[in-house]
């Protein structure tokens, strides 16, 4: 997976900027979010970083039902990123998964930035665009709509007696 | 097939005799025709190293041939060491607050999660102190604060070694026994991932000279979690038995459980006013919305007990409460502008409401629920919902008096959802 977007799937991008601290912090976005799939981290830019040392952090997404899908050695939960301070802005040309989700519904979650032992990593900005990928919803689909049209209505139990083409009984 | 349309005919055995020939003296009910042998010593560890507190620990649910119904964590903790010139006790129901976050996963697909501080305040509601001795004793909970020797327990926990057990009851298969797990009807293995909490958030600590909380670490030795035991109940049936059950789980089951919807960390300020937080997270049916309204010291390192409502003096140095929870002065639910719950307050909501809901239980706590169905302390009988979405704009507005720090609002929605088991996978309904 290099951030291909398959047919079945569209996308929201979502723009978070955070300030002053890593600290778990409950992002509301003004707009539902339906039946999102996974969520992606193209770019990042951290500017004053952890008082000018770079190093790994571990970014953690979460929102109900969808969590970190990494996996490291340090135990630690969410997704490690790289942050040099000399080259603050990153583009992701494989994009980082922060999550993954089942037609997960949502306008808010939560995310903390925080350093290898636990502590929130302090910093002046972190501006975080995101892809939200979602699953098409099934009438946006023309080949369903198509199917439905052509479909005849099936008979169905009416009262007990048989609903057919052909009206009256 | 929904089991709970079995449910008198399972475990009404008065209806059993009274429709049927089946005599008195005959051993009836589930017993007689599901015959299971239950073994409680299974433990699994987790994969690869041990975390301590602030990590992240994942279990395996394996393949085997016995379905899975109690589940409760064995924490083992080191002793630490406090600094000589700090005092330092751990918070309340340790049992609870060492979950960050508990979920249960199929292929990567959330079933069911929770926050330890959620059980907490749901069991709070649900259930009197008295008749929670079992879980006070396995979790270090019910151990207020100030003098007469309960806070000391948990400040002598701050220096000693302890093993610690955490029920893990919020899961739907450890809640009654048709539920339980059958990881067997399952093409791969299911995960239970457990964050644990900061030991910052732990631990409250107080200078002894000048009685301030501790700025930096109060430990010289920290206290870490040497080894963490997933520990369950399997529940064998006969082969004939279990290839039934098999078999229902190929065709399909559906099973009703209660889940949690957040809206969480809405900020209050200081001063006394009405604060109103808009619900626009809350979307599945509900079964009751819970609140609470905490300090915002509870972000605080080392600073209060993040699930207190006890404001009695603190036996560390300094004195002065370490509660968190903050009583509230009244409520309302308004949706699209118009009043749902009229004027509540505070003493209404937690002695007659709670009487009426939750007959029997304690009104200590300054946890605050809105209800929408009977029988609130059953999971698969509730008489009712309200489903949120339904309702629009949905807004809870507080009034609160005037307090010495600013709060936190958080709302949860216990809503009901459904699992759904077939042909070898796993899904939850409703997100």
């Amino acid at each position: 997976m290099c951030g291909e977007i398959e047919e079945w799937q569209e996308v929201k991008q979502v723009d978070v900027r955070l300030t002053t601290t890593g600290a778990t912090t409950v992002v509301q976005l003004p707009s539902l979010i339906e039946r999102v799939e996974q969520i992606r981290l193209d770019e990042i830019q951290i500017t004053g970083f952890n008082g000018g040392a770079s190093g790994a952090v571990y970014i953690d997404f979460r929102t109900n039902g969808v969590n970190s899908v990494s996996v490291n050695n340090e135990n630690r939960s969410g997704c490690m990123l790289m942050i040099d301070v000399l080259n603050p802005h990153t583009t992701f040309q494989r994009p980082k998964i922060l999550g993954n989700g089942n037609f997960m519904t949502t306008n808010s979650f939560e995310l903390s930035i925080r350093l290898p032992s636990g502590v929130p990593v302090l910093f002046t900005e972190a501006a975080l665009c995101l892809t939200f990928v979602c699953r098409k919803s099934e009438n946006s689909l023309s080949e369903v709509r198509r199917m439905k049209a052509a479909m005849l209505p099936a008979p169905s139990i009416k009262d007990g007696i048989a609903y057919n083409s052909f009206g009256g009984n | 097939m929904d089991p709970t349309a079995l449910l008198n005919a399972n475990y009404g055995n008065l209806a059993r005799v009274l429709t049927s020939g089946v005599s008195l003296w005959d051993n009836k009910g589930f017993e007689r025709t599901n015959i299971y042998a239950v073994d409680n010593c299974a433990r699994t560890v987790p994969l690869n190293n041990q975390a301590t507190f602030g990590g992240q620990d994942r279990f395996k649910t394996r393949r085997r041939g016995a379905r899975v119904h109690k589940m409760w964590l064995r924490i083992t903790v080191s002793a630490g060491v406090v600094a000589a010139a700090n005092r330092a006790a751990f918070v309340d129901d340790l049992a609870a607050n060492i979950i960050a976050n508990c979920r249960f996963e199929y292929a990567s697909k959330t079933l069911q999660e929770f926050k330890g501080d959620q059980i907490k305040f749901y069991n709070r509601l649900m259930y009197h102190d008295v008749a929670r001795e079992a879980y006070n004793a396995q979790g270090y909970a019910g151990l207020p604060p100030g003098a007469g020797g309960a806070e000391a327990q948990r400040e002598a926990l701050a220096s000693s070694a302890f093993i610690l057990y955490v029920p893990l009851s919020w899961l739907w298969f450890t809640r009654t026994e048709d539920y339980a797990f059958a990881p067997e009807a399952l093409t791969s293995e299911a995960d239970l991932i457990i964050d644990y909490q900061n030991l910052e958030n732990l631990v409250y600590a107080r200078v002894i000279a000048t009685g301030a909380t501790v700025a930096a670490d109060p430990f010289t030795t920290r206290p870490v979690i040497t080894k963490s035991e997933l520990c369950h109940q399997l529940i064998f049936t006969e082969p004939i038995e279990k290839k039934g059950h098999l078999t229902t789980l190929e065709k399909g089951m559906v099973f009703k459980i209660l889940d949690f919807e957040n809206q969480v960390n809405a900020p209050a300020a200081a001063a006394a006013g009405v604060y109103t937080v808009k619900l626009d997270n809350l979307r599945l049916d509900s079964h009751f919305i819970m609140f609470v309204v905490r300090s915002s010291s509870i972000s605080t390192n080392w600073a209060i007990d993040r699930t207190m409502s006890d404001p009695t003096s603190t036996i560390l140095p300094g004195g002065g409460s370490v509660a968190a929870l903050q009583p509230i002065t009244s409520f309302r639910l308004l949706a699209n502008g118009q009043t749902i719950s009229d004027v509540c307050t505070d003493i209404e909501n937690r002695a007659v409401w709670r009487e009426i809901y939750f007959p029997g239980g304690q009104i200590a706590d300054y946890v605050y629920f809105i209800p929408f169905a009977w029988l609130l302390r059953e999971v698969k009988n509730v008489t009712g919902y309200q489903n949120l979405a339904n309702l629009g704009t949905l807004e809870l507005e507080l009034t609160l008096p005037a307090r010495g720090t600013t709060s936190i609002i958080d709302v949860w929605n216990v809503a009901h959802n459904v699992i759904h088991k077939r042909g070898g996978d796993i899904i939850k309904a409703v997100r």
